[in-house]
């Protein structure tokens, strides 16, 4: 769950936000929703479709105002301070739309005149390694091309955030991985922050080292990855005594508060937990049963939440 | 905001060079058009219109096609977010955007019309090209603000397109609305249809502004509530403001008092009414004529003043009235107002009359006010001239019965009441037929001349009549002569009465060939002088030289009158010719002027018992011994751009003087010259005192 109790850290926080809601009409996109990305994190934000990824990073670069709550992004309100936050980010969107008449030259050029420095050898080494002619007008190059340009050119000011929503989409593998590698271990190599968003839960689990979990606006958990696989695990109560072939009633087999995606069968119970700690698997032993904790893929935990959190908000 | 500015400048490019390449097409089809063998089966006029036309509509659709595409394109093709998402301020974004669509729009305008313009300039003066510039540079800016609004506010281009073509349309039927329903209800507007539908900009551009800044609608989200209720919020202001300024600007004592008309100086001297237009800017001449084109559309006012000479003060000062006329005593002021229809007030519930304020000028208080009653004061009016008693009790109002082809007289008393209405001869096409009627000295009875060729009196009040000279004693058989036209005057000391008739011959056998009046036949004038009661009297004749436009004038001794006509029917070659004639003399002395005359001379006045004459703004000193004297000043300057109000008992002219450049354009002054009231010494021809 989101850690509400931790203590302001705005200065190790690339970004920090606090209660943030974001309402379109009745519609809540962000609900209070709490975040801390840390500096230098490489911070992979997922959730099923609709759960306010996009929304986050819009509020994120103030193209939309927060309903309340505050946002804070390499220390700077971007309510109040929206320039100097878009000034240090690097932003690309999925399937980002470009200016289709421009030349890959003219469009880095202009993109170089928006911000105070560039490096424009961040740029090319990412081009030319994918094989994108500079000279080539952005209209006649594909999707995927198009994306890998407007990637590398949002690296080109060196920025200390980079935010892709949902950017490694359709890229194909080759590409994706150039991208990985060139861009964000780059990033990551050289101390800067980097917030993806997207459902390609396995690159996530591959680059992340910082996840969140947004599902129907809300944050609904946050940790590190190597946090995460330990606090998340699913349990396995076996229970053999209970030869009648019937499910056993929730009072033979308690399951902890805050479990979820509990499955009764006849002979063992299921459910998973978000704080596991191995005292739980203590109070299920004796009289004929025996409990087991698997640890769970990213993927599993990734639809284990949403599952769990949509049905309870459904 | 200079990166965004570059980027939509390159963006837009094409849309200039498509200006450019539309000016060229149509220079080219217009040239082709032009050429001696296509020329033969082509109508020029209609190359010419549609040229011309092409040359206003391309430029407007590219307005609009720019402003259209600035905010709505990135939208529907995904590209706002990564604009947004630049280190720019939103406001640094829509300055940047909204500065370069201007840019374009004026380099794609210009690219369409300059080289039209050069090539085509005598087709394009044809269809009034220059004229219409202005409206087609104001027009451009509107729908390029229009279509900004929209952009900001929709989401697709096309929507954004004819929702700016929408916007346009109505503003100017809001325009027009405004105009008309603000006419009816408050008095003449104060702005122009134009001008009404350009104080939407300033709210187009704060919808388009806040729209963006403060809202959402790039997102693809329909937020349009905002911005639409910042524009129509602003709009209201604008026009309150505006309407506010204009008002406040075109009161009397603020405005710039450009026109004096109508004056006339009445009574002992003491006081002079005139009608002034108060403008808050200085009219140019095209501004005028366009005016006088719609006089219901107009930056300016108009006053009726009544100035006292001696003090400079003014006695009273009212707003859209259309004539002012101060009683001979200088105690009375009426004011007519042209009914104005469904006015709220409810005072035009008689159309056809106009309403009648009559002021007391010492007490300055008003008497009366209303649409007169009595006899004859019902059906249509529209008043041809007015005629004070010289008891001040009276004031005589021609109304031309245009059915009829005759006058109605009205003689109206200081209560709003009509006392008298009576039937007179005249041709309304001049003067109104003010001068086939005269008080008699007394006041007590009037002289009216029939379309008999009969002069009869009429009691006042009371409306007893009798016949007192037919055309019967110039020898002329009233079966045969049907009077066509005439003139009256009575001298000073009421002894004599002066007739002046135009009589066609109208053989009995003959059909009529026209409405009642204009018959065929010989036509002829005289003049006749007869003492009241005595019957007969003296026949003048001038061998029908003096056929047209008689004007006659007694000299304040009643010793002489004084007969203006114009001799010749070529327009430029015809000459005025005064005959002065003295009591007891069998003739009169012709004098002709060496003046090009115009038609009717446009004023006459007395002045210390002789005739002054204005013509082309020539004024001419006429003696009773039929000298004739122009009157100029030293270097013959001082009576240059003047036209005569009248004169005062002290022998002064007073004039109404233009001042500025001296030109004339068919007859009026320029626009453009401030003009003031002045008393002229008409011996010397210097101006003695201006009035302010």
């Amino acid at each position: 769950m989101t850690d509400s109790s931790a203590s302001p850290r705005s200065t190790d926080a690339a970004i920090l936000t606090h209660d943030l809601t974001r309402r379109f009409g009745r519609l809540r996109a962000l609900d209070e929703v709490s975040a801390h990305v840390p500096r230098g994190a490489i911070y992979g934000l997922m959730g099923p479709n609709g759960a306010g990824k996009t929304t986050f990073v819009r509020v994120l670069l103030n193209l939309i105002n927060p309903t309340s709550g505050s946002v804070t992004v390499l220390g700077h309100d971007v309510v109040k301070e929206p320039v100097k936050v878009r000034r240090r980010v690097g932003h690309v969107a999925a399937l980002q739309p470009l200016w289709e008449w421009m030349t890959v030259r003219d469009f880095a050029g202009f993109m170089r005149g928006c911000y105070p420095r560039w490096n424009p050898e961040a740029v090319s080494t990412v081009l030319e390694r994918i094989g994108i002619d500079q000279a080539a007008t952005l209209g006649v190059l594909s999707r995927g091309q198009r994306a890998i340009v407007a990637i590398a050119v949002a690296v080109g000011h060196e920025p200390d955030l980079l935010i892709l929503d949902e950017a490694l989409t359709g890229l194909d593998p080759i590409a994706r991985r150039e991208v990985l590698r060139n861009v964000i271990d780059a990033m990551q190599a050289e101390g800067r922050t980097v917030l993806i968003t997207g459902q390609d839960i396995a690159d996530m689990e591959r680059i992340c080292d910082h996840v969140g979990f947004l599902v129907k606006g809300r944050l609904v958990l946050e940790a590190t990855l190597d946090d995460l696989k330990a606090r998340v695990k699913r349990i396995r109560v076996e229970h053999p005594s209970a030869g009648s072939g019937q499910v056993p009633g929730e009072g033979e087999v308690q399951v902890p508060a805050g479990a979820f995606q509990i499955e009764r069968r006849p002979r063992e119970t299921v459910f998973t937990v978000e704080n596991y700690t191995p005292e739980m698997l203590v109070s299920y032993d004796g009289a004929g049963r025996r409990a087991v904790a698997t640890d769970l893929s990213l993927e599993d935990i990734f639809i284990d939440l949403a599952q769990a959190h949509m049905g309870k908000t459904a | 905001m200079r990166r965004v500015f570059a980027k939509e400048w390159h963006q837009g490019q094409m849309i200039a060079l498509f200006g450019l390449l539309m000016g060229g097409l149509l220079t080219a089809l217009w040239g082709i058009f032009t050429v001696a063998y296509v020329k033969d089966w082509i109508d020029q006029e209609n190359v010419n219109g549609f040229c011309g036309a092409m040359f206003y509509i391309v430029p407007v659709m590219l307005a609009i096609f720019v402003g259209a595409g600035l905010f709505a394109a990135e939208v529907e093709r995904g590209t706002m977010p990564l604009l947004l998402a630049l280190p720019f301020s939103r406001r640094q974004v829509w300055l940047g955007k909204t500065v370069a669509g201007l840019a374009l729009m004026l380099s794609a305008v210009a690219m369409t019309i300059v080289p039209g313009v050069i090539a085509t300039r005598p087709a394009l003066e044809e269809v009034s090209f220059w004229q219409f510039a202005p409206e087609l540079a104001l027009g451009s800016a509107l729908l390029y603000f229009g279509a900004l609004f929209w952009s900001t506010v929709l989401t697709s281009i096309v929507s954004a397109f004819l929702s700016a073509v929408a916007t346009g349309i109505g503003l100017v039927v809001w325009g027009i609305v405004l105009m008309v329903l603000g006419g009816r209800l408050f008095g003449p507007p104060l702005l122009d249809v134009e001008v009404w539908a350009l104080a939407a900009i300033p709210g187009l551009i704060a919808g388009s502004y806040f729209g963006f800044v403060r809202g959402e609608a790039f997102l693809g989200k329909r937020r349009w509530r905002m911005p639409l209720a910042v524009a129509l919020a602003i709009y209201l202001v604008t026009m309150i403001v505006l309407g506010g300024l204009a008002r406040w600007s075109t009161r009397y004592d603020r405005a710039l008092v450009q026109k004096v008309n109508a004056a006339a100086v009445t009574g002992d001297g003491r006081a002079v009414s005139f009608l002034t237009y108060a403008s808050p800017v200085r009219l140019t001449r095209e501004a005028e004529v366009k005016l006088a084109d719609r006089p219901t559309a107009g930056d300016r006012r108009v006053y009726s003043v009544v100035l006292d000479l001696n003090t400079g003060k003014e006695l009273l000062v009212r707003r859209e009235t259309d004539v002012a006329t101060v009683s001979p005593d200088g105690e009375h002021a009426i004011l007519l107002t042209e009914p104005r229809p469904l006015t709220w007030r409810g005072e035009a519930s008689n159309w056809g009359w106009p309403i009648i304020e009559i002021w007391d000028l010492s007490r300055k208080r008003m008497t009366y006010r209303g649409v007169p009653t009595g006899p004859g004061a019902s059906g249509t009016a529209r008043v041809g001239g007015m005629q004070w008693s010289p008891d001040s009790k009276w004031l005589g109002i021609t109304v031309p019965q245009w059915e009829s082809n005759s006058m109605r007289v009205l003689f109206l008393g200081l209560d709003g009441r009509v006392a008298l209405a009576i039937n007179t001869a005249g041709w309304f096409l001049r003067g109104a037929g003010r001068d086939s009627w005269s008080f008699a000295r007394g006041s007590d009875a009037v002289y009216a001349l029939g379309r008999g060729g009969a002069v009869t009196q009429y009691e006042l009040p009371g409306g007893g009549s009798h016949e007192l000279w037919t055309i019967a004693a110039a020898g002329l058989d009233a079966e045969d002569w049907f009077t066509q036209d005439g003139s009256i005057a009575v001298s000073p000391n009421g002894r004599h009465v002066a007739v002046a008739l135009t009589v066609n011959e109208q053989p009995a056998h003959q059909p009529r060939l026209g409405p009642a009046g204009r018959r065929s036949g010989v036509v002829r004038s005289l003049i006749a002088v007869f003492e009241p009661g005595a019957g007969g009297g003296t026949v003048i004749r001038f061998a029908d030289e003096l056929t047209r436009y008689r004007t006659l004038v007694w000299s304040g001794d009643s010793t002489t009158f004084y007969c203006v006509s114009t001799v010749g029917d070529e327009w430029g070659s015809a000459r005025d010719r005064v005959a002065v004639w003295r009591v007891g003399q069998e003739r009169a002395k012709l004098v002709t002027l060496p003046v090009r005359a115009m038609g009717a001379p446009e004023v006459v006045a007395l002045a210390d018992g002789r005739l002054i004459e204005e013509q082309w703004k020539q004024h001419w000193l006429i003696g009773k011994d039929g000298s004739a004297t122009r009157v100029s000043g030293a270097a013959g300057k001082a009576l240059t751009n003047t036209h005569i109000a009248g004169v005062d008992k002290q022998g002064r002219l007073i004039v109404e003087k233009w001042e500025g450049e001296e030109r004339l354009v068919q007859g009026v002054p320029d626009a453009g010259l401030a003009s003031y009231l002045a008393a002229v010494d008409v011996d010397n021809g210097q101006v003695t005192k201006v009035y302010p």
